[in-house]
């Protein structure tokens, strides 16, 4: 993408896969093992790891209708944390605000409750939608250094 | 993910080890409506082996609750700290009691 000498500061990992609900654990997995190199807390990768599901689950669940379709996840990790996107091109979202809305008490539909999750597991949230295009869910996590805790930046830690 | 379903006195308890999400929540979902349909007490869903949950766990949990015959009770019984961090998150644990005993009832905040 023409970044020229940032590509050697950031680990960028592409994986595209079929808009399949057995997938949503392997976007999980990948996401979470391209972070490790990162300073976070048990919490913080576990939010991550639900983000990672509800944005692949948005797209497996409503983003192709029974023909089925692609999911993309890119991941770029850098020092100050990583960024994930997770696109399709399926059916789009009409209203993406009403969608985001972080209403839990909307629990019956699964669209509310996962965006109001990825808004509460993540420090930055992007949606992007057009009707018949797709939609494109991009957000950022980053380590947070908690006053008191134990830190955790330890070159030796090798988890 | 692997369910195993069995009684305690009159309590159902179903056993549910591995991930919960948008793949394995449907199987989630079915062992719980047979687990009620069954009779019995208590729903009690031990989580201790669930390493995951996101809202399409979550969403299984919440309608097995609404659907709950009266005299039943859902409890959650011993789920992970990162668990229990989503289940806060959501408010689920002030809808539904949480055991946190090794076994037996143990204590609950009703």
């Amino acid at each position: 993408m023409g970044r020229g000498e940032m590509a050697a500061e950031v680990n960028r990992i592409d994986i595209r896969f079929p808009a399949r609900p057995e997938n949503v654990a392997v976007a999980r997995a990948a996401v979470a093992s391209a972070a490790s190199v990162l300073p976070f807390t048990l919490a913080e990768v576990e939010e991550l790891r639900i983000a990672v599901s509800e944005a692949v689950s948005n797209a497996v669940l409503h983003a192709y209708g029974p023909e089925g379709g692609e999911v993309e996840v890119a991941v770029e990790v850098d020092g100050g944390g990583v960024a994930v996107c997770v696109a399709d091109r399926g059916r789009g979202i009409a209203d993406v605000e009403r969608a985001r809305r972080p209403d839990f008490s909307t629990l019956e539909g699964h669209l509310g409750l996962g965006f109001a999750f990825l808004a509460a597991m993540t420090d930055e949230l992007e949606v992007a939608s057009e009707v018949g295009r797709g939609t494109r869910i991009r957000f950022v996590k980053r380590p947070q250094a908690e006053p008191g805790e134990e830190p955790s930046g330890d070159a030796a830690g090798g988890a | 993910m692997r369910i195993e379903t069995g009684r305690e006195g009159d309590r159902v308890v179903v056993r549910a080890q591995g991930e919960i999400d948008v793949r394995t929540a449907p199987g989630l979902r079915r062992a719980l409506d047979e687990a009620v349909a069954a009779g019995g007490g208590d729903l009690v869903v031990d989580m201790a082996a669930v390493t995951f949950l996101d809202s399409s766990g979550l969403g299984v949990l919440l309608g097995r609750l609404r659907r709950m015959p009266p005299g039943r009770r859902l409890v959650l019984r011993r789920p992970r700290p990162t668990v229990r961090a989503l289940l806060d998150l959501a408010g689920v644990t002030r809808l539904v009691a949480v055991e946190d005993g090794e076994d037996g009832p143990g204590r609950n905040g009703g």
